[in-house]
């Protein structure tokens, strides 16, 4: 018990300090941008189209219930515009010498980097809005094999308790036309304490299913309208007699920016047919309580998945609901379609 | 009874292990991505050699199990995970036949 309050206390206080940083942070992803966009200037002769991509087990938005502890696992979802980065010192269950299956509890982090005008704006040389979370875990699991009438094994239960403490912050640029010119772009700085407890159960070999609820605070960033603001400057050299002209370019939002605390309650569940691994469903339906106000939402994808490996995807697609309540405003406003994109890859702990 | 170098040696991603050999458990290590070992240098074997497997795993993942004894590889089975999540076996295998036919 000790050592948990122990290691409950260090992941608090990492995370905590951890967010601190988190101007630091914004700095270096400002410095990347500024990098990358000098880069796609030489190598980019057009703009592309926008993509957008998630990960499996995973909403639009990056949120899922499932939380597989396996090692480390490194997440690209373009569509939230966020790289992910997780490990644990997850073991799985071993029987010992006596009969038992030991059952360690595991600890481990989660670094989330993100960009909160899309995953476009990492490639453009406009401003970005960079958020980052941090998370520590802590979690263990619950395993359970029936047996029958003659004491035959049959099928198991492996359920995975995972408490995540975190801290995330960003900061955003707002405009606001009726203000004094010099305080039209307001840069507004967020900042959040979260937690998040998830429970996921494996059963046979095929299905998963989780639940999960936390508390953190929101925001109405990303459904404020995105402008872009053309500045421009001239300057005048008499002796010369020259005027030369220049301008730079910002990408804000623009509307009424809230905060609000968000309460998730987030059901997923990802299975594959009895006679082909190769093919994965997930179903995930999301509540969130945003001040008092409920909003719900739901979606289902469709996975094709890689050979002897049922927890990564080759490509899918998933269609999502995103606030059931407009539905009745048009189905173009509310229905989402994304593509899931095999980029993941993971690893795995070596203990020598 | 006599006393033989036992290795085990198994490969595959589980959610679950339970070997037990001579009726005792086996608690492997993993010493690499998926490979997990163990060494006992004197084992006490009572000739048949008695082998209970329960493997946990997801749908289709791959698993195999190696059993040496003395340096000779006296058991080996490899298969995929079905639907239900799990395999598992008991053998009994006699050292004297098996060493002689290597």
């Amino acid at each position: 018990m000790k050592r948990t309050i122990f290691n409950l206390t260090l992941i608090f206080l990492t995370g905590h300090l951890l967010g601190q940083n988190l101007n630091s942070i914004d700095s270096t992803l400002k410095n990347i941008d500024d990098n990358v966009g000098e880069l796609k200037k030489e190598i980019v002769k057009e703009e592309i189209e926008p993509f957008s991509g998630q990960s499996i087990f995973e909403d639009r938005k990056g949120s899922s219930a499932i939380f597989l502890p396996y090692g480390g696992t490194f997440k690209l979802n373009t569509s939230d515009a966020s790289l992910n980065f997780s490990f644990t010192n997850y073991q799985i269950p071993i029987k010992d010498e006596s009969g038992k299956y030991k059952l360690k509890p595991f600890y481990g982090v989660e670094i989330n980097g993100k960009t909160n005008d899309g995953i476009f704006s990492l490639i453009s040389n406009g401003n970005i809005s960079p958020g980052a979370k941090v998370n520590g875990i802590i979690g263990k699991d619950i395993f359970n094999i029936t047996q029958d009438k003659n004491g035959n094994e049959r099928k198991q239960i492996l359920g995975t308790l995972a408490l995540r403490i975190g801290y995330e912050g960003s900061t955003f640029k707002l405009f606001n036309s009726d203000s004094v010119f010099s305080k039209q772009i307001n840069k507004i700085s967020f900042n959040t304490f979260s937690t998040a407890l998830s429970f996921n159960v494996k059963y046979g070999g095929n299905k998963i299913f989780a639940i999960s609820t936390g508390y953190k605070k929101g925001n109405n960033y990303s459904d404020l309208d995105e402008i872009e603001l053309t500045d421009k400057k001239t300057i005048s050299d008499p002796a010369s007699n020259t005027i030369r002209t220049f301008e730079t370019k910002k990408k804000v939002r623009i509307g009424d920016y809230k905060t609000f605390d968000q309460v998730p309650i987030n059901l997923d569940f990802f299975w594959t047919p009895n006679n082909n691994p190769r093919v994965g469903f997930y179903h995930f339906w999301r509540t969130e309580f945003l001040n008092g106000v409920v909003k719900n939402g739901f979606g289902s994808g469709l996975y094709l998945l890689k050979k002897n490996n049922p927890l990564a995807s080759i490509a899918g697609i998933v269609f999502e609901v995103d606030d059931i309540s407009k539905l009745d405003d048009g189905y173009s406003k509310n229905f989402i379609i994304n593509f899931v994109v095999g980029y993941n890859f993971g690893f795995t702990k070596r203990n020598l | 009874m006599a006393k033989h170098k036992l290795e085990v040696i198994l490969n595959g991603e589980f959610t679950g292990i339970d070997i037990a050999i001579e009726g005792k458990q086996i608690v492997p290590r993993e010493i690499n991505d998926n490979d997990y070992y163990k060494l006992f240098p004197e084992f006490v074997i009572q000739n048949p050699l008695n082998i209970h497997v329960r493997l946990d795993s997801w749908f289709s993942m791959k698993w195999k199990l190696i059993i040496k004894v003395d340096d000779i590889e006296l058991f080996s089975k490899k298969g995929e995970i079905d639907n239900k999540g799990y395999v598992t076996f008991t053998e009994e295998i006699n050292i004297k036949d098996e060493k002689d036919n290597i």
